[in-house]
Parts: C-alpha cells; sequence; structure tokens
C-alpha cells in the first residue's frame, strides 16, 4: 500500500513542509507532485512556494529555472508577478507580499482552475517566513515548500515542521555511491541534540548569533565571520575549549580549521541545514574524538527514493530500500515514483 | 481629473514654510522628534502626509479650531475598541501613491491625443481592489462615527467596475467576458488532451530506445557508460542527433503530431485569451481613469481617518486636551510624556506643571533642581503641540497661534562656528530682540538661564539689559519667559514674576566632614529620588525682590563635602555684611 504522506503530516500536525533533494534531477517535484495529488484526494487545501535559495545562478538571480508544478484547483502559491504570468491556470490574485523580485513583487494567488503554475521570486529564507502565513491566511492546510536543488535550505526549525528528504539515483552508479552521497545528508537529521546542561551556557550566544567557546568555566563570545577567519588563529581561544557554539554554516572549513584542537572538542550546530561539512571532513572529525550535536533538529517526515536516473539508468529498487533503511531510524521510506497499484508502492520503515 | 490634490493636503492651506515658526534648536531642545514620532497613523498614505504637515500660523484660527471640534468629536465618538478595529482595517489598506501616478500619467498621455497605450497590471488591479475594499468596510464603521469621511457610495463606485465588490481579491476572471470565458475553458480541455498526448509520446519512446526523452524532447547519453545508446540513437533515423562531447552525446527527439497539433492549439487559445485578457484590463484601466478624481478622493478619506485616529490615540496616550483660544498660553497640570514615561519606569512621581504667564515679559527663577527648565521646555512643547493641531498634553490649555517659538537655552557653539558658549548666548540675545522688533505676529520666546556662561556680574547686567530691551521691544500680545538666578532681574519693576517653590520644610541630612564626594551610582540616585520629594515644583507668582537661597541646601545633599560648605556659608555672610555696609555709606 503506498505511503500517504499528507495523512503522515497531518497526523503529526506538521502545517509546513519542505521537500529537498540530494542532488538536482533526484526526482523532489515528482515526490512533491505526489504529495499535491494526495492532498487533492483528500481534499486538503494547499499552499505552495519554492525557495530559490543557494541553487543554480539563474535561480538565485532571476528567481525562475523551476520545472512549473501541477497544482488543483484552489490551491494558494506565493510567486513572482512576472512568473505567475507565465502559468498555465486562471489565477485569482489575494495579496501582494511587498517581497521584491527581479520577476516582480511575490504575490499570492489561487489557481481557479487545475493547471501547471511556476513557482518563483521566493529567494531567501526570510522570504519563506513571510510568504507561508499569507498561505495559510488564504485557507491553505497544508505548505509545501519546494526547497532548492542540492541544498537543505529551506530546512530550517521554525521555518518548517518537518522535511521530505528525496534520494535519487542520479547521483550515482550504484547503490553504493547513492548511499554514500546520501548518508551525510541522513546524518544531519539524526545528529543527537546538545545537552541540556550546555543550552543555559549558549542561549545568551544563540539570541545574540554569535559564535560562543566554553571551556567550563568561562564564555567567550566571537563575531560571527571569525568562524571563516579561523576560530582558533583568534587571541580569546583557549586550548581548553570544550564546546563551541557556531551559528552559522558548519562548513568544511570551520571544522577544518579546529580539527587540531589539542582536546575533545564538541561542535554545537544551530540546525540541521547549517551541518554543510563533507563526508571526508566530517569523517576525520570524529576520528578525531571530537563531536557535532544539533541546538535544534527537523522532523524528517519521510525519505522518498527513486531509484530512476534522468541519464536514462536505474538502480535495484530492492537494493537502495535495503540499504538506506537501516540509517533513518522511524522514518518511512517510498518510491515517490512508484506506479499505482505496484509492488513498488511498498513503504519501508526505517 | 485633478491630481494635484492627491495627499497633498496640509494643515496649512496657504502652503506657508514652518521655518518662520520654528528652528531647528527649538525643536532639538523640547525632542520634538521623539514626539513626534508618538504619533503613529497606520497607513503608508497618511505616514507620508503626516511628514508633509505645516503647523498652523496666525490667521489660521478658524481651521486650527475647526481641527481641535473634530478631535474632541473623534475623541468623543471613537471608544479605544472601536479605534483599534479602525486601525486594524486602515492597515489593510496598501499604498496605492505609485499606481494612482501611474494611472494619472496614462490618462495624460491619452488626453495629450497619444492614446493610451498601457493599462495597468492585474498586481496593480489588486492593490486598487483591496484598498477599495478594505476603504469601504472602513467606511460602513464608521458611518455616522466619524464626520466627513464614511462616504460608503464612494467606495462602492470605485469598487463596482472590478466585480466580486466584497472579495478583496482580483481575478481578470472575475469581469471576464463570455468569449473569455469560452476560450478559457477551451484552454482547459486542450492542456489535458496535451498531457495524455505527452504520456503516451514518452511511453512510445521508453518502449522504442528504453529511454524517456525529457518533456523538452532533449536525451543525453552520459559517455562512455551509455556510448551504445548513443550510437544506437545515431542509427534511428526519427532522433536527431545535436552534438558530441568527451562525455555526452545529446539528441532531440521529435514530438508527436498529435502533440504538435495540441500545442498548435494551446498557442491560438493562448493568443485569444491572452488578447482577451489585455482588452479585459485595458478596458478596467479606463473605467478607472475615468473616476479618478474619486480615487483621489478616497485617498484623502483615508489620510484624513488615519490621521484623526492616530490623534484620538495620542490624547489617550498623553491624557491630553484641545486647547481653548486666549490672549495668551496658559496650561493647567501639564506633562511631559517623555519625562514622565521615563519618570514611571523609575517609580518617581511627577509634579505637572500648572503656569499662566502674562502677556509680555515674565521671569522665572528658582533653585536649582527645582525644574525651571523643564517647566520652560514644557511650556513650549505644549505650544508646539497646539500649533500643529496635537492633542495637548495637560489637562487643560489655553493659547492662540504665535508667529514664531523660539526656546533659547544655552548650548556650547559648534566648533565650527568660531564662537564660544557666550558668543553663542549674545547671538541669541540678538536674534530674539530682531525677531521681537520685526514681527508682524505674536511671537513666544523662552531663554532659559541667559548670560550664565560670563562672569556673574556681568552676566546680571547683560540679563536685566535683555529684560529691559524685550519689555520696551515686545508688544503685549508677543509672550517671553525668561529663567534666571540673577537677583538684579528680581528688581526690575512690572515684570510678572514666578518661582518654582523649591524645598519644602523637611530636614535633607547633610554630608558629614569626613565623607568623599559621593560616585556611587546608586547612592546618588537615592538621594536625587529624597531630593526631588522634598521638592515642590509647583509654580507661584512673587512680589519679592529677593531671590531664595537654597542652593547650599542642595549641594549639601548631593554630597558636596560639609568644609567646602561652611566656607562657602561664611563667604555669603561676609558679603551679604559688605553690601549692608556700602549700602549704609552711601
Amino acid at each position: 500500500m503506498a505511503l500517504n504522506l499528507v495523512a503522515e503530516f497531518l497526523e503529526h500536525n506538521w502545517r509546513r513542509v519542505a521537500f529537498i533533494g540530494i542532488a538536482k534531477h533526484a526526482g523532489k517535484t515528482t515526490a512533491m507532485n505526489q504529495a499535491i495529488r494526495q492532498a487533492e484526494e483528500i481534499g486538503v487545501p494547499l499552499g505552495l512556494c519554492s525557495i530559490g535559495l543557494d541553487g543554480e545562478r539563474l535561480d538565485t538571480i532571476m528567481g525562475i529555472d523551476k520545472p512549473p508544478v501541477f497544482v488543483p484547483a484552489g490551491t494558494v502559491i506565493a510567486s513572482a508577478e512576472n512568473a505567475l504570468l507565465q502559468s498555465e491556470t486562471q489565477l485569482e490574485y489575494l495579496a501582494d507580499t511587498g517581497i521584491p523580485s527581479p520577476l516582480g513583487n511575490v504575490l499570492i494567488a489561487k489557481a481557479i482552475w487545475p493547471g501547471k503554475v511556476l513557482l518563483a521570486g521566493v529567494r531567501q529564507r526570510h522570504h519563506v517566513a513571510r510568504a507561508v502565513p499569507y498561505l495559510h491566511r488564504f485557507g491553505a492546510q497544508l505548505v509545501f515548500v519546494d526547497g532548492a536543488f542540492d541544498r537543505v535550505a529551506s530546512a530550517v526549525p521554525g521555518l518548517v515542521d518537518a522535511a521530505v528528504l528525496v534520494i535519487g539515483a542520479v547521483s550515482g552508479k550504484t547503490v553504493d555511491q547513492v548511499v554514500a552521497v546520501a548518508y551525510p545528508f541522513l546524518q544531519r537529521f539524526h545528529l543527537p541534540l546538545v545537552e541540556d546542561g550546555l543550552r543555559s551556557v549558549f542561549q545568551p550566544a544563540l539570541e545574540a548569533q554569535e559564535i560562543a567557546a566554553w571551556d567550563g568555566v568561562e564564555l567567550k563570545r566571537f563575531p560571527r565571520h571569525q568562524g571563516i577567519l579561523g576560530l582558533r588563529q583568534d587571541a580569546q581561544w583557549s586550548a581548553e575549549t570544550t564546546h563551541v557554539f557556531i551559528p552559522g554554516a558548519v562548513s568544511d572549513a570551520v571544522l577544518e580549521n579546529l580539527m587540531g584542537h589539542p582536546r575533545p572538542l564538541q561542535v554545537i550546530a544551530s540546525h540541521p541545514a547549517q551541518v554543510i561539512a563533507g563526508n571526508g571532513v566530517l569523517e576525520r572529525w570524529f576520528r578525531k574524538n571530537h563531536t557535532l550535536v544539533l541546538w535544534q533538529t527537523l522532523p524528517l517526515a519521510a525519505v522518498a527514493v527513486n531509484p530512476y536516473s534522468i541519464q536514462g539508468y536505474s538502480l535495484s529498487e530492492s537494493e537502495l530500500f535495503e540499504k538506506l533503511t537501516p540509517l533513518v531510524p522511524g522514518v518511512p521510506l517510498y518510491n515517490a515514483a512508484a506506479e499505482e497499484g505496484s509492488d513498488s508502492e511498498q513503504v519501508f520503515r526505517g | 481629473m485633478n491630481k494635484s490634490s492627491v495627499g497633498d493636503s496640509a494643515n496649512h492651506p496657504s502652503g506657508q514654510a514652518a521655518v518662520a515658526l520654528l528652528n531647528e534648536e527649538t525643536l532639538d531642545a523640547i525632542q520634538w522628534n521623539l514626539l513626534w514620532e508618538q504619533w503613529r497613523p497606520v497607513t503608508p498614505l497618511a505616514r507620508a502626509q503626516k511628514n508633509r504637515l505645516q503647523p498652523f500660523l496666525p490667521g489660521d484660527e478658524q481651521r486650527w479650531q475647526g481641527t481641535y471640534h473634530l478631535l474632541q468629536s473623534d475623541v468623543h465618538l471613537l471608544s479605544t475598541v472601536f479605534l483599534k478595529e479602525v486601525r486594524e482595517t486602515l492597515r489593510e489598506m496598501p499604498d496605492v501613491r505609485e499606481i494612482l501616478q501611474r494611472l494619472w500619467n496614462m490618462g495624460a498621455a491619452a488626453s495629450a491625443g497619444i492614446g493610451m497605450t498601457q493599462h495597468l497590471s492585474a498586481r496593480d488591479m489588486l492593490v486598487l481592489k483591496q484598498f477599495a475594499v478594505y476603504g469601504q468596510r472602513l467606511a460602513a464603521k464608521l458611518a455616522g462615527q466619524m464626520c466627513g469621511v464614511s462616504d460608503e457610495a464612494l467606495w462602492a463606485g470605485l469598487l463596482r467596475p472590478f466585480g466580486h465588490p466584497d472579495e478583496p481579491s482580483f481575478a481578470v476572471q472575475h469581469i471576464a467576458t463570455s468569449e473569455y470565458d469560452e476560450a478559457a475553458k477551451a484552454y482547459s480541455q486542450v492542456l489535458h488532451r496535451r498531457s495524455e498526448a505527452i504520456r503516451k509520446w514518452s511511453n512510445h519512446w521508453q518502449e522504442r530506445l528504453g529511454v524517456r526523452p525529457g518533456r523538452d524532447g532533449v536525451i543525453v547519453c552520459k559517455l562512455p557508460g551509455q556510448a551504445q545508446l548513443a550510437a544506437r540513437l545515431k542509427e534511428t533515423p526519427e532522433v536527431t542527433w545535436q552534438s558530441d562531447t568527451p562525455y555526452e552525446s545529446t539528441f532531440a527527439v521529435p514530438p508527436s503530431l498529435e502533440m504538435a497539433g495540441l500545442q498548435r492549439e494551446i498557442e491560438g487559445w493562448q493568443q485569444t485569451m491572452d488578447a482577451q485578457a489585455e482588452g479585459i484590463l485595458h478596458r478596467l484601466t479606463e473605467q478607472l481613469l475615468d473616476v479618478y478624481d474619486q480615487w483621489d478622493e478616497a485617498v484623502r478619506q483615508t489620510i484624513e481617518v488615519d490621521l484623526r485616529a492616530a490623534k484620538v490615540v495620542l490624547w489617550h496616550q498623553w491624557g491630553g486636551c484641545t486647547p481653548t483660544p486666549a490672549d495668551v498660553l496658559s496650561v493647567t497640570d501639564a506633562v511631559h510624556p517623555l519625562l514622565a514615561e521615563k519618570m514611571a519606569q523609575q517609580s518617581r512621581a511627577y509634579t505637572p506643571l500648572t503656569w499662566s504667564p502674562e502677556e509680555g515679559v515674565n521671569i522665572l527663577t528658582g533653585l536649582n533642581m527645582g525644574g525651571k527648565t523643564l517647566s520652560v521646555r514644557l511650556l513650549v512643547t505644549c505650544q508646539v503641540c497646539a500649533q500643529y493641531g496635537l492633542p495637548v498634553p495637560a489637562q487643560a490649555c489655553s493659547t492662540r497661534l504665535y508667529g514664531a517659538i523660539r526656546l533659547y537655552a544655552a548650548a556650547a557653539a559648534p566648533a565650527e562656528s568660531g564662537l564660544s558658549s557666550f558668543g553663542a548666548e549674545v547671538l541669541q540675545m540678538r536674534d530674539s530682540l530682531t525677531g521681537i522688533e520685526n514681527a508682524r505676529q505674536p511671537v513666544f520666546h523662552c531663554f532659559d538661564e541667559p548670560a550664565k556662561s560670563t562672569n556673574p556680574a556681568e552676566g546680571e547686567a547683560l540679563v536685566v539689559g535683555l529684560i529691559e530691551s524685550l519689555q520696551a521691544a515686545a508688544p503685549k500680545h508677543h509672550l517671553v519667559v525668561v529663567t534666571t538666578h540673577f537677583s538684579g532681574a528680581m528688581r526690575l519693576r512690572d515684570i510678572p514674576k514666578f518661582r518654582v517653590r523649591g524645598l519644602k520644610n523637611v530636614n535633607l541630612p547633610v554630608a558629614g566632614d569626613n565623607e568623599e564626594f559621593q560616585e556611587d551610582t546608586q547612592v546618588l540616585q537615592q538621594r536625587l529620588r529624597l531630593l526631588a520629594e522634598a521638592m515642590d515644583y509647583r509654580l507661584e507668582p512673587v512680589q519679592s525682590t529677593e531671590l531664595a537661597q537654597e542652593g547650599l541646601r542642595v549641594a549639601s545633599w548631593l554630597g558636596l563635602p560639609k568644609s567646602v560648605l561652611q566656607k562657602s556659608q561664611r563667604y555669603l555672610v561676609e558679603a551679604a555684611g559688605t553690601r549692608n555696609l556700602r549700602g549704609n555709606q552711601r
């Protein structure tokens, strides 16, 4: 039996869900389209927007280069004025969000008929934060945020309630290659949370969005940009540091800089989307007895597995499920492109 | 069509500048920017208009009083809850200035014979319609509650061309012709048929080649993995080879005949619908242009409602009043909003100001820390509020419109001016005398302790000279207030004098001999609080020519060592003895 994603969302009271892929052409649109159809079948009014942050250059600059999305009548969408003009449905214009884009302001509109719409113009996280309340206000019970191609920019706690991660065969020629690419993405969502005792220590730094280092006695604070410049180069940095909170991206460069710290160090990242370090660096980080935890995590609502590659080949569906299931405990895995009634509709639970 | 009045109304009909009424130093001294900020209309239209408002000037008395009659009526009719609802509706009203400007330009181009080649966009229509929908709701709400701004018929007229007048949304469909509806229906059906055709076409290629082309008909073979597929495609007659790179081969497959036919049909319907939609938006633009003056009026009414509602909020916030006409300024229980707020945060009591200076020159004296400066600034603040038609922060106020208001407070002269503090003070005195001599309308000038930046003997002489000159220069209808410590000023005749009542008959403990100057902020704050409690800040008229001598008591309470105070006391006694002796000898 196919996974009813929408029912899962409603059961958990996730009203804002991001669809994110581990690579371009992973099958994110297919997964979202399936969820849109499910919502239509059970009569759940939808809201849609798409974030182009960190995506392709054209996407970031022009806010476009997204495939159109087919929406049921009554769907509320947030998109730039000129992108809406290219939609293949009749629209009822509901509000001007005032969010500027090269394609005109982002407007809120409702599809009068079913048809394709182009979602563009929402380019930054704070745009999503502004647009989503409009979608709810105009009747959307569930809001889907179509994430950037190969990033998790929209998977931010507070911005959305949960994420659907799409893993596609496009990421490798073998199942093992795909799993190797998917692993760090999945890991981000399953990193442990920071200990409660440390929360009160780092709370001021979180509020000020500053880097902070703790040596068990004193909390030293650093400006946010120091993460890029190199924390260990700062005169304030102490060799006795045991924990460091990084409000921004925990990148290869940040971890490389801290790698040589003489004692085990715990890095506290804000949320899964801020952990952007690659596999190789993370492997060495943990090998050195350092650790990585999250201040706040985001539930993975599901993992959509797409065994077909746009490049024309397909991988073993059963092998993909077999190898991915243990990596996502408690999370349903499904094939978003499965044909109705086929064996591929099976749902696995991690 | 009359564009000139869009968002252009002002308090002052003649458009006279505010420069003559106030100068920067006066506005800075009373922190006018902070007070002005507290008047908060909620629409972008009214906020922009607020910044263009001019104060009322002599000659505007009738309109000035009219403004206050409206404020009284609004305060009476708009309950706090109702006011909140009104402002919530106002907040929904978008800024239409830029769109109306474009609409006007289109109309101007049409009138000039160029013809109307452009029309407003769907987004423009949405914004205008939302403005009108919420405007209509506001007018319905305000019917009978706010005079002059509840013209429901006006708003209904604005909404009529948009269709679906109750909904704050816009769709071409709302005003579509039957041709448009038919085209849209056909378009929707053909889109559906094309989707089916694409699915069939995709399945066909999957079966034939083992690969699905993209929706654009392109197949990319990654090399070397798909080299065999690429070779096969090159042999397939219907497939067009496009390019080879060391990494990939690219091919294109043609759409099926059905797809191509449907695509042409889609484009045809799309063109029909686009043309229909263009025509609909064009006609709607013309309809809006026909009633441009009504949009203009709607903007005016919105601005007026917003500014007036914000004034009522300010009235409640300040505990304000409306001034009544009089020959001279007088306030009862005036409270400086910023200071009162600050003192309330510090749990300190605030003594309201009640003061009725007389026409002409007035002197205010009193001990240090007695609130003379604050009293003068508050008096000026009340007058500036009155001239802007705002609630006056007092229980009662009577006044007139002045042509110029100046507060000359001692301030360091800017370094680039080349003036010392004393030089700056001299220029202030000159400015005031010239201003009064040349004034064609009543003016209100205040000096806060003039001539204190030179030696006391000459300073006193200058103040006496200044007051006598002001008295001679100022006809009765001017109002001048001078605060001073100089006893010479108190001996001047025929000048009303006021004083701060000063310290109550209470014992303030004094600093001990061995007590160091207290720098502990907490202790100092505590002493200031007790001093404030011991102080009677109220003003009263005085006949006496002598100044109360309480400066040493205050200095003692603030922590000046006893040894210093004893020497100061001895000097005072000796100086008084010397003066008496000289007096006897004369």
